[in-house]
């Protein structure tokens, strides 16, 4: 079910209703977790089997660790971590590798690269893990433990605002905060915020970004376009991406704290990144820092020497990209940032003017904008193409429409990372010019949205 | 029990509501002060939404109603009466311009039926309309009619308006003899001939209910640059209409003379070859 759809509009009114109906205030967790069946299994149920044994299976071997020690409890949480990547390398992988390295009339490899992808895989399974690991360490995180049972491991995967595209949440977090919520806890503001902003970038930015860069979709349009359109193009699906997961996350966000959740900002302004490092404090802060806590820091992080970190990072990484889809071009995007992070690394201790930062923003601006070629064309075929077209097609007239159009909706994009910019720098515009910017939002959603579309990030 | 945070605060929200208001307001002045708005849609799906929300003002009997995809976007209606209409949807199949033609109960004299080359989708994408024609019909602002906020900031910035809505038609050889090498490939014309059969068979079924009103079915082909005409799988596709077809008393154009047209990626018609074909169509049915 799509966050902008008529379905969702009714689900989300029920079960607000229901949420706070004081009569039926104990069965809270039960009324999210229902909704977050009906959002989920609206399109496919048989789907709905997938993730109940996945988020089952997870429970099973978290209830294990924590009651088990030693040995037990390291061989408990290694089996659930393993059958949580097995399910998501079945589902997501095996088709890719089977079509690498099976030849095209072999029977395994068809029924491989048959099987469909269910939705939101990548997240619930990244749950899954997060569960084990934060169960398995001993640290703060085992604050969690007591209120840990079957309803509220369930209600973690399954928790609807965030099912389908995350932002990944850590069961440290979230599992605390299953207690009952009352009405007047609202912060309404915040969700108003959260919310207004989410259906602006994903209805009026990205939706109409992803009609202008629909032009990427085919090939032979590809070709018939000139050099500058396809840069502006690449430049217009660089905002689209961040409007279409951005606007999810806002969106998520203000959802949850409608039933009295908090989950995290995933994205705050990655644009304005100075250095690569930084970029991905930014740019989906919970998968960054999923794969530091889980994977970077379980290597050796950086306390192996400098070879190990370059590894190390090397590692996270291509798999950080790879996580994102199984084609090629979504490794080599990790891989091509793991290359520039790892590049600045010895650069990072230089201080520059303000001119200089300026200008290294930029840099990193179009270094990262470069790399969503690798995510429009994850095959390497394709990605030749539109290389060639940028190369070769100098010559040819502008496509107008195209190239306003994007630059058009490109601007807010714009405009909030300044405003973050300033932000940071400590400068706030008054209240009264964000209120107007919002009420602008408000309109737009109203007058100037494009064709609904489903998320991007679904399909990872 | 939590802190009571901003439940009061409710000034934020109702200025919002307030400022949305008076843009509102002004909107809708400007608009009135701008009779005419800009009539360019600013991607193919806002062309469709254009079209759609035409037929709310749509006579039930046109004598002329074409169903298709981009290729037929560039009919060219001034050669027909009026009140014909043109329900060709860039991306999307004839299906989907039957469903809507069925929906409003608009009984055509004459329905031009576009041959699909590459989409076969029988799900609907006017789905939408039909399963929710109660939020199609109370938001006016729902399919971006002809009057937008970003289209109208285009007009105020009094751009040319010839050079825009051009877009895409400039002919550039170098870029169409690129598309058709693309097109040439296997990959290409690789589509499934299951979904055709599928597609074929969801238009015959919607077909019998405009036939029972008496209208007259046409099927026919838009022409492509002559070097992709005769590809093989564009002579598998007219078999198969053909055959799925067979038993009923329709009118088939199936072989356009490609000749005269370049186009401007090697399938879509520019403006003036898209005239030049809308004479040829229109006589052919004359003849039929």
């Amino acid at each position: 079910m799509l966050f902008n759809s008529f379905e969702f509009s009714c689900l989300l009114l029920i079960t607000f209703f229901l949420y706070y109906l004081p009569a039926i205030q104990k069965w809270q967790v039960f009324i999210l977790i229902a909704a977050g069946i009906v959002f989920y299994g609206f399109f496919n149920p048989y789907l709905l089997l997938l993730l109940f044994a996945s988020a089952s299976i997870s429970f099973v071997f978290t209830y294990l660790v924590i009651h088990n020690t030693g040995n037990k409890k390291k061989l408990f949480a290694t089996i659930g971590v393993a059958i949580n990547l097995g399910v998501l390398l079945f589902f997501k992988y095996s088709g890719f590798f089977a079509d690498l390295f099976l030849s095209s009339d072999n029977d395994m490899r068809n029924f491989l690269v048959s099987i469909p992808l269910p939705i939101g895989i990548s997240f619930y399974t990244f749950h899954g893990i997060s569960l084990l690991v934060d169960a398995y360490r001993n640290d703060e995180s085992q604050r969690w433990v007591p209120t840990f049972n079957y309803r509220n491991s369930i209600l973690y995967t399954l928790f609807f605002p965030q099912l389908v595209a995350g932002p990944i949440l850590r069961a440290k977090y979230f599992i605390p905060q299953i207690v009952s919520k009352q009405f007047n806890q609202i912060n309404w503001v915040f969700c108003f915020r959260h919310l207004l902003m989410g259906y602006f970038l994903k209805m009026v930015i990205a939706d109409n970004l992803k009609e202008q860069t629909a032009y990427f979709s085919e090939d032979y349009l590809i070709t018939s376009m000139s050099s500058i359109t396809n840069i502006i193009l690449l430049i217009g699906y660089a905002c689209q991406i961040f409007a279409d997961f951005a606007g999810y996350s806002y969106i998520a966000r203000g959802l949850a704290g409608l039933f009295g959740y908090t989950i995290i900002l995933n994205f705050n302004y990655p644009y304005i990144a100075n250095s690569f490092a930084t970029f991905w404090r930014r740019w989906n802060i919970a998968l960054s820092q999923f794969m530091h806590q889980y994977l970077y820091i379980p290597l050796g992080g950086n306390k192996k020497g400098l070879w190990f970190t370059y590894r190390n990072i090397f590692i996270t990484m291509a798999l950080a990209g790879f996580w994102h889809g199984a084609a090629l071009g979504y490794l080599i995007w990790g891989i091509y940032h793991a290359l520039f992070l790892m590049l600045e690394r010895p650069f990072r201790a230089i201080k520059l003017t303000t001119a200089g930062g300026m200008i290294k923003r930029l840099v990193v601006f179009f270094i990262v904008v470069f790399g969503w070629v690798f995510f429009v064309f994850p095959e390497p075929e394709r990605l030749l193409l539109f290389l060639q077209a940028v190369q070769l097609n100098w010559q040819l007239p502008l496509h107008y429409a195209p190239i306003y159009f994007t630059c058009l909706y490109s601007l807010p994009i714009l405009a909030f990372h300044i405003y973050g910019w300033r932000k940071e720098n400590g400068k706030q515009p008054p209240p009264v010019f964000k209120q107007v910017v919002f009420a602008i939002m408000l309109f737009m959603i109203i007058v100037n949205s494009g064709s609904a579309g489903s998320f991007i990030y679904f399909q990872f | 029990m939590q802190e009571v945070l901003f439940i009061f605060n409710f000034n934020m929200i109702k200025n919002v509501v307030i400022y949305t208001i008076i843009l509102f307001i002004s909107y809708y002045l400007i608009t009135l002060v701008i009779p005419n708005p800009v009539p360019i849609p600013e991607a193919p799906w806002h062309k469709n939404e254009l079209k759609v929300s035409l037929l709310k003002t749509q006579q039930s009997q046109p004598p002329i109603a074409i169903v298709g995809t981009s290729y037929s976007n560039v009919l060219d209606m001034q050669q027909m009466d009026s009140g014909c209409i043109n329900l060709s949807f860039g991306g999307h199949t004839a299906l989907d311009g039957i469903l809507l033609l069925r929906h409003q109960k608009i009984v055509p004299e004459k329905l031009l039926i576009e041959i699909n080359y590459g989409n076969f989708d029988t799900t609907g994408w006017v789905n939408k309309y039909i399963q929710y024609p109660t939020l199609f019909s109370i938001n006016p602002y729902e399919n971006r009619p002809t009057v937008y906020a970003t289209g109208l900031l285009v007009k105020l910035l009094q751009y040319d308006y010839v050079a825009f809505s051009r877009t895409g038609q400039y002919v550039d050889s170098v870029a169409v003899q690129n598309a058709i090498a693309i097109l040439k490939q296997p990959e290409s014309q690789n589509h499934n001939i299951r979904d055709l059969n599928d597609y074929t068979l969801a238009l015959k079924k919607n077909l019998v209910w405009f036939e029972e009103q008496g209208t007259s079915i046409y099927f026919y082909l838009m022409p492509f640059n002559p070097e992709l005409c005769d590809l093989p799988y564009l002579d598998k596709i007219r078999k198969t209409y053909l055959s799925v077809f067979a038993d009923a008393d329709y009118h088939f154009i199936l072989n356009p003379d490609c000749s005269p047209y370049f186009t401007y990626d090697g399938r879509h018609l520019t403006a003036e070859e898209g005239e030049q074909f809308t004479r040829t169509l229109l006589n052919s049915i004359e003849i039929e």
